[in-house]
Formats: structure tokens, sequence, C-alpha cells
């Protein structure tokens, strides 16, 4: 399998929708691991030392095979557009997507389970789920920790934990982030209901949306910061009890809209609808604003000819790296919004007679 | 407005982080915001990098204040790190650096982690680390043991424990894990 196969079909999990699928996308549990005796990913020298690590890496991954239907591709052969697409998919993070040298990823079929190897740590085993699934994730990432295990002798010491290239990771080298689509709170201005709830716990709130539209995207992740001193269990049920509330927030503020402003709310709704259905040219941030807003319609059910799977389909499929991996070439910025824009007319004219 | 990056007008993303309760508002014009993925990587669906990039901003706060009482050309023999090297990248060099940077490092880890004066891990234990205290806690009943048996003269049994202390404090004796 090439990266260009994974390009034709979005991830198979993002159809499915999950617990709390209106409101929340994907919940995505990290734990980074490091090997006793190595010096960490960006102090192992290349080439030699650290072409030969990453093939020891994959050498114990295919040992212990922590997942059925593993695929691993070293990232030093792969094109830009190619490492790009992974990123979109949640595949690989950034840093491993713009580093240099030997890296690699080892992922399953479904797209659910990936493990990267020498990014900022050895080994960052990663499982995303559907909508609000902390429990679940968690006990897979779990299961395959466990795994990985029987062959890697991993660094740990009994005060600090499990030892990671950044203190912030240190400890249980757990990381939860819910990604979460707040249409209803931006559009009734109360995203400070998320900053105040999230803060007072320790938890990290990052969101984009731009100027002037007030939604580009609508989408926050919510994340622990802290690591170490906390069961995994006790971090998870800080952010599951913050995400539950959250959603809650989001759902009242959606019925109010709809019993107090269902005009402007709807006209917000086909007024996005039209433009995706006639549009000549759509920019990223533009798609992605919205495409929120059809998102919104659909939860809301003033929509109805595409489910909430398809948009998130949709929002992974109008990103840089697929528009250019499925053409199986580089495309400009500009033309982009041209291929963006035929996609999303195609999509939005099928469906709707 | 201007970006904050670049100072260019025109701004078209904005990003509100939250870190330790205090809100902290980036405006990025669309060439910043793009340049550092914020684009072309949106929001959708869980992007493993973002906190990341946030995080070590706290770090490298904190390593400021300390900087004063670290030693900088404390050395890690290992993997040839300094102090110096973890302030500047706020990375450490390899597992053993938590060892040789300890005393510092664990007053920057309970502020950072904010683990209330001592930091101490509390979640899941490495599989090898259980074996280690296992073997561990064997030899120390071997040594009470030992030292009773001797006292009390039975050198028979004392020299059977002594078998079993040694070949157990042997790196690739009994109960010891090899890699
Ligand atoms: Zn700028
Ligand atoms: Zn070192």
């Amino acid at each position: 399998m090439r990266p260009a196969d994974l390009a034709l079909h979005p991830s198979p999990w993002l159809k499915t929708l999950g617990p709390c699928g209106d409101v929340v996308f994907s919940t995505r549990i990290r734990l980074a691991r490091n090997v006793e005796g190595y010096p960490f990913p960006a102090r192992l020298k290349e080439p030699d030392p650290r072409r030969e690590f990453e093939a020891r890496l994959a050498g114990w991954l295919g040992e212990a095979r922590p997942a059925e239907d593993l695929h691993y591709w070293n990232l030093d052969g792969l094109k830009p557009i190619e490492r790009l697409l992974l990123m979109e998919r949640h595949l690989i993070s950034r840093e491993l997507a713009q580093g240099d040298g030997d890296r690699g990823v080892c992922f399953s079929s479904a797209e659910q389970i990936s493990i990267m190897t020498n990014e900022e740590d050895h080994l960052r085993i990663q499982v995303i789920r559907p909508g609000l699934a902390i429990d679940e994730a968690l006990a897979m990432a779990i299961e395959i920790d466990r795994k990985l295990e029987t062959r890697i002798p991993y660094a740990f010491d009994d005060q600090l934990g499990y030892l990671t290239a950044c203190p912030t990771n240190v400890g249980t080298g757990l990381r939860i982030s819910v990604m979460m689509h707040l249409p209803g709170l931006v559009l009734g201005e109360q995203m400070d209901k998320v900053f105040n709830a999230a803060s007072r716990v320790g938890l990290a709130v990052r969101g984009s949306h731009g100027e002037g539209s007030k939604a580009v995207g609508d989408v926050v992740q919510i994340s622990n910061q802290h690591t170490l001193g906390r069961t995994e269990e006790e971090i998870a049920e800080v952010v599951r009890a913050i995400v539950a509330k959250i959603v809650d927030y989001e759902r009242g503020v959606r019925q109010h809209l709809l019993e107090e402003s269902r005009a402007r709310v709807e006209d917000k709704i086909w007024r996005s609808v039209g433009v995706l259905r006639t549009a000549r040219l759509v920019g990223s941030e533009e798609s992605q604003s919205l495409l929120s807003a059809v998102r919104l319609g659909i939860s809301m059910k003033l929509y109805g000819d595409l489910r909430i799977g398809d948009l998130n389909e949709l929002l992974v499929l109008t990103q840089p790296g697929h528009l250019q991996a499925i053409r199986g070439k580089e495309i400009r910025a500009d033309d982009r919004d041209a291929v963006r824009a035929t996609l999303l007319r195609e999509r939005f004219k099928a469906e709707s007679n | 407005m201007g970006c904050d990056v670049c100072g260019v007008d025109g701004v078209s993303v904005h990003l509100i982080e939250v870190i330790d309760g205090k809100k902290r508002e980036v405006h990025l014009c669309g060439a910043c915001a793009d340049q550092r993925g914020l684009i072309i990587d949106p929001s959708a669906l869980g992007v493993a990098t973002k906190l990341e990039e946030i995080l070590p901003a706290a770090v490298s706060d904190l390593l400021n204040t300390i900087k004063k009482v670290a030693t900088p050309d404390l050395l890690c023999e290992s993997c040839g790190h300094t102090f110096a090297d973890f302030q500047q990248q706020n990375r450490l060099g390899c597992p053993e650096d938590y060892q040789v940077f300890k005393s510092i490092l664990v007053g920057l880890i309970d502020k950072i982690q904010k683990t209330g004066g001592t930091p101490k891990h509390v979640g899941r234990v490495s599989e090898r680390a259980l074996a280690r205290r296992s073997r561990q806690r064997r030899i120390d009943t071997l040594r009470t043991d030992l030292a009773a048996a001797i006292a009390e003269e039975r050198f028979e049994r004392a020299a059977e424990l002594r078998d079993q202390l040694e070949c157990l404090q042997k790196p690739d004796g009994q109960g010891y894990e090899t890699r």
C-alpha cells in the first residue's frame, strides 16, 4: 500500500457517528514512550545511529505485533504531499510530517491506531476514536503499550514515571485530546463558558476562528496539560467531566437558537449551502466555515441531504494534502481553490437534486 | 489589527490559548497562520502537535526564572547534553538526563506539572520497573535473613543465603531482566 491509495478514501472511522457525535468529532489518546539507553530522537546523530535505531524500532514493532493489520512506513522515503496527507488523516503529527531524517509511522488499516517512531520521543502511541470515547481509546492505547513492552525496554523512573524528551510529558506520558465542534457557542457568543470551565481544572483549550465570520471551523480542542502526579484514570475523569459539561452547554445553546432565532440560523445554514453549491473558488478557511454551518444545520435537523459523517469526511477531503494526493500531483494554492470548489459543488449538487 | 508575528495588517486567525488558567490571544495573518499549519491543517479532527507547540513556551518561562540557580555546564556523560542545552532547547538529551539533572529538574517539574511540592508518579508502572522492584524486595529480605543467620551462628544457612543474594545481584542472574 502507498499513501496515494489512502487518498482515495477518507479514514474509515470518520463516517461513524460516535457518542456525542453532534458535538464531538473525535477523542485522541497519546502515550509518549522512550527506550532506555538511547538518546532522544533530536540527539540521535544522523544519518547512521538514527537510521539504525529507526530500523530497530520498526523491528520491535514487527515482533511485538501490538495490533492486527499494521503498516509501517519510513517517512524519509515519502513525498511532502504524502506526508501532508498522513497528517491530515491524523496518523502523524505536524512535527513528524515536517521533520527530517529517519522517522516512521506504523498504523492500522482502520486508521484508529498509529505509532509514530522518532518523533519528539522514540515512540508515540496514538489511538483515535470517533465521538467522545475516552475510556475505549485509553483501554486500546494501554493494551498496545503492554504489547510493546514485551519487546521494548522502556525508560522509566520510580519517582518520575515514563521519561520523555520534554518534561511536560513525563509521568504517564498521557495526553487526552477531545476535538469539539461548537458552532452554537460561537454563534451565541458564549465561548467564555468553555474557557472558564476548562481552565479551572487545568485543561488547555485551543481553538481557531476567523475574524468577521467568527466561524472558521468552530472547532476547539480540549486536552490535559499535566501528566504527572495523577493516575491515567484521574486525568481521564477531569477531561470527561468538562467535555460532558461543554456538550451540554452546546446542545442547550443550539436548542435556544432554534427556539429564539430560527430564521437567523436557517439563513446562515442555507446561505452556506448556496455558496457550496455554486461557488467556483473556495479557500481552505472558507470551506471549513461553510461546512461547519452545514454540520450545525444537520444536527439541528434543518438540513437533511447529507449526514454528519459526510461532513466529517468533507472537512478532511477538502484539505490541501488530500486535494493534491487524489490528483497525484502538486497543485498551486490558487488552483486548489478551484479544485476544492468543484469537489464541493459535486457533493452538494448530487445529494440535493 | 496587526499580525503578532510579522505585524502585517489583516489578521485572519485568532487563537486563544488557556494555560494554567491564563488566557492568551494570538492574532495571525493568513500567511503566518498557514506557515504554522493552522490553516492547511485546520481544526477538524485532532492534530497531535498543537498542544505541544504551546507547552514549551511555559517551560521556557520557567527555565528563565531558574537560570540563576542552574549550573549550565552540568553534563550527561551518556549523550553529551548539558543543562545549557536543555535551557536552550527545552528538551532533554536522553532518559539518563533525568538522573544527572535531577536536583534541578525536580523543582522545575513540580512547577510545570503542578504536583504541589513533590513530583511523584502515581500512574501505571512499566513491567520492567515492577520486576526491578520485586527483585529489590527479594534482595532486601535475603539481606535481613542473612544478617539474622549470621547473628544466630547458623553458618550453613548463611552461606546458602549469600549464594542466592549473589545470584540475584549478578547483572545476568536469575530474576534480572536482560535487554
Ligand atoms: Zn503575519
Ligand atoms: Zn543524556
